[in-house]
């Protein structure tokens, strides 16, 4: 079913249009959560914020403004959703390695908000340059949370090459930025 | 400055994240584990009826109206006496399960020899008349209830009795909700308590006299109970406040300072609590997806004593409601079950029920089928009495045309919300109005124009209330409530409550 047909669903018929849309993107967010929560949280806690994921989406349907798929929208949702069940476990979360940093510029006559923006569209302009799998690999693994194994799998990548591209990439991303801050 | 890549990544807008979810990969997920959320989420489910998984050992079929009387004596602890129960094989488990035991035990088994049908005379409208329904065999065999005593670890920081005087008119026990309107009586006061998503506020009359927000107090206490994602509360007399986030459990908790009074049982997801005679029922789900058990618990807080009376079902236990000295509650797919003061349990075998109601002996289901495109939608309103005779049953259909559904007619307002009987007829609701349906002769009278939409004074446009309308009735009215509007409705006489 297309997003137009279920936001029509959901404005007219809402438990309908809901179940319809567990129904199609149950998948998408269990394997979003799963990907983030396995190995920290037990089964039932990655149902319970799969769960919250969807009531989260029906609370704020009446803000709903399709800018984006709702392919995206339940993902980012699914992801920040994730994230918030395991903040109090960052440790599992080590994301902050050295090679993660990138220096950037931070002053200019640009306002922070803009500046913020145009770094934004600049790193994705980036990422996409990197073309697949190595992108997929970066947000996969930075913006999802998902492990190395995970990626392998999904990708049909060894574990070793998942982190070989992704040390990579984000060499890459550092040498370009940095390069253009100096 | 130096950011991280995450979070650089943090602040992505949608756009910037469209292509790559595009090409994300969804993982596989049961129809079990799909039916699960649907029915956590919008409190139904496209999920089938099913021959019986839950109570499997209680009913070995069971598809249309029967009832079945199971377990006339259950095992040594009477389950509104609050005498000791008698503990077979003094359990460490956290979970006993339900199996057959050894014990003297009287299962009446008898179906009832027919369920007369109501035939309805030709309905106005579209609604109609269920077929004849066939009767089904009894079990063949009898099921042993073990009552057995739970863990008392998970009690703490006792802080005073809890009181029993959840009013069954109006408030029927208590969804898990996290919205709606619902009505307490203590002996001294009467409280109206409603909530928009959160906070929640208690009236008195019409003035405002607490929060959840912990502003203001109030000498009234709630009962909370949390599955990680979604908060419920039942009245339990004292002092209230919310307990949100990734808790889970059954709490007791002050208003006043925030604080948890007491932790009556954090071990499992707590679904569905009711307050009566001095001790709270409850429902409680271990596992997840195809593992999920679900069971039905009496928590005694002056003895702090745990003792599972239903456990190791494999469908939910769910919208626990006491009406005088009977405990129900909903089990999808199967029907409505209840406990009498004798202790024996009864089952109304009603297909796909999403939510009911019991009013002067009569129990209403609500139940909704669809065909598998979504074209098409059968809602059904079924009446039984409590030896489960099918007094009458109508169904309508809404039908899609253009992607539009039509003949839109509704019975709840989402999960938050129960099929309502004022002056026994049944509630229901579409865009223009309110409107009561006799489900015996089929008239269907407006009562009320939709008072939830309309412009407001600073040019919002009010739509969609029958997503999250509530409706309850207390003292011989009808409460409808959305948002911060509440109307009173007493045969003819509206009029529309303002908190202070």
């Amino acid at each position: 079913m297309t997003d137009p047909e279920l936001l029509e669903w959901l404005k007219k018929d809402p438990n309908r249009g809901m179940n319809q849309l567990i129904r199609q993107y149950a998948g998408l967010v269990f394997g979003i959560v799963r990907g983030i929560m396995a190995g920290i949280c037990d089964s039932s806690e990655i149902e319970d914020c799969v769960t919250d994921v969807f009531l989260k989406f029906q609370n704020g349907l009446s803000s709903f403004r399709p800018e984006a798929s709702l392919k995206t929208y339940l993902g980012i949702l699914a992801r920040n959703s994730a994230l918030n069940a395991i903040r109090n476990r960052p440790e599992v979360l080590s994301l902050e390695d050295e090679d993660l940093w990138l220096q950037i510029p931070a002053e200019g006559d640009f306002t922070e908000e803009i500046a913020e923006k145009n770094l934004l569209d600049s790193v994705f302009a980036e990422i996409e340059k990197l073309g697949h799998p190595d992108a997929d690999i970066l947000l996969r693994k930075y913006y999802l949370g998902q492990s190395s194994r995970c990626i392998a799998k999904a990708l049909n990548l060894t574990v070793s090459n998942v982190d070989t591209r992704a040390h990579r990439a984000i060499r890459k991303l550092r040498e370009k930025f940095e390069g253009e801050n100096t | 400055m130096k950011k991280t890549f995450k979070s650089i990544l943090d602040n992505a807008t949608p756009p910037q994240l469209e292509p790559f979810f595009d090409e994300l990969d969804t993982e596989a997920v049961s129809e079990k584990t799909v039916a699960a959320i649907q029915a956590r989420v919008t409190g139904s489910s496209e999920a089938k009826a099913k021959k019986p998984g839950l109570l499997k050992w209680i009913l070995p079929a069971a598809s249309a109206v029967c009832v079945v009387i199971l377990a006339g004596v259950l095992i040594g602890s009477p389950l509104f006496s609050g005498q000791p129960a008698s503990v077979p094989a003094a359990s460490t488990m956290d979970r006993p399960s339900a199996t057959a035991a050894d014990k003297t035990v009287q299962t009446n088994a008898e179906p009832t020899a027919d369920t007369s049908v109501f035939t309805p005379e030709s309905s106005a409208e579209n609604m109609t008349a269920d077929t004849p329904t066939e009767t089904l065999p009894g079990p063949e065999s009898g099921i042993v209830l073990t009552i057995t005593e739970d863990s008392n670890d998970r009690f703490s920081a006792v802080s005073g009795p809890i009181t029993d005087n959840v009013h069954a008119d109006g408030s029927e026990g208590d969804r898990p909700l996290y919205d709606g309107i619902r009505f307490f009586e203590d002996g001294e006061a009467t409280y109206m308590i409603y909530a928009e998503y959160r906070p929640l506020y208690l009236l008195e009359g019409t003035k405002r006299v607490g929060s959840s927000h912990g502003s203001s107090h109030s000498s009234t206490e709630l009962l909370f109970f949390a599955n990680g994602t979604n908060d419920g509360w039942t009245y339990a007399g004292g002092a209230f406040h919310c307990v949100g986030g990734y808790e889970k459990g059954l709490f007791r908790v002050n208003l006043q300072s925030g604080e948890i009074e007491k932790v009556i049982d954090c071990s499992e997801t707590v679904s569905s609590a009711v307050v009566a005679q001095g001790k709270i029922f409850y429902a409680s789900r271990s596992g997840f997806g195809d593992q999920a058990l679900y069971s039905l618990k009496r928590a005694d807080p002056e003895k702090e004593k745990i003792e599972c009376l239903l456990s190791d079902a494999d469908y939910p236990i769910s919208d626990l409601k006491m009406i005088g000295e009977t405990l129900y509650f909903r089990s999808f797919p199967q029907g409505i079950f209840f406990i009498t003061p004798d202790l024996s349990l009864h089952l109304i075998s009603s297909p796909s029920v999403n939510s009911y109601c019991v009013r002067d002996g009569i129990i209403y289901t609500y139940s909704v089928t669809s065909d598998k495109a979504w074209t098409k939608r059968e809602k059904t309103i079924r009446a039984f009495s409590e030896n489960g005779e099918l007094l009458a049953s109508r169904s309508f259909e809404e039908f899609s045309e253009s992607g539009v559904m039509q003949n839109v007619r509704y019975y709840s307002g989402g999960s938050r919300d129960s099929l309502t009987v004022y002056q026994g007829k049944i509630v229901s609701f579409d865009e223009s109005g309110f409107y009561l349906e006799d489900l015996f002769n089929g008239s269907r009278e407006k009562i009320l124009d939709c008072v939830f939409t309309g412009t407001r004074e600073d040019g919002y446009v009010q739509g969609g209330f029958y997503l999250s309308v509530s409706k309850t009735i207390f003292n011989g009215k009808l409460y409808l409530q959305y948002g911060d509007t509440i109307v009173e409705y007493d045969s003819g006489t509206v009029r529309v409550i303002e908190p202070e």
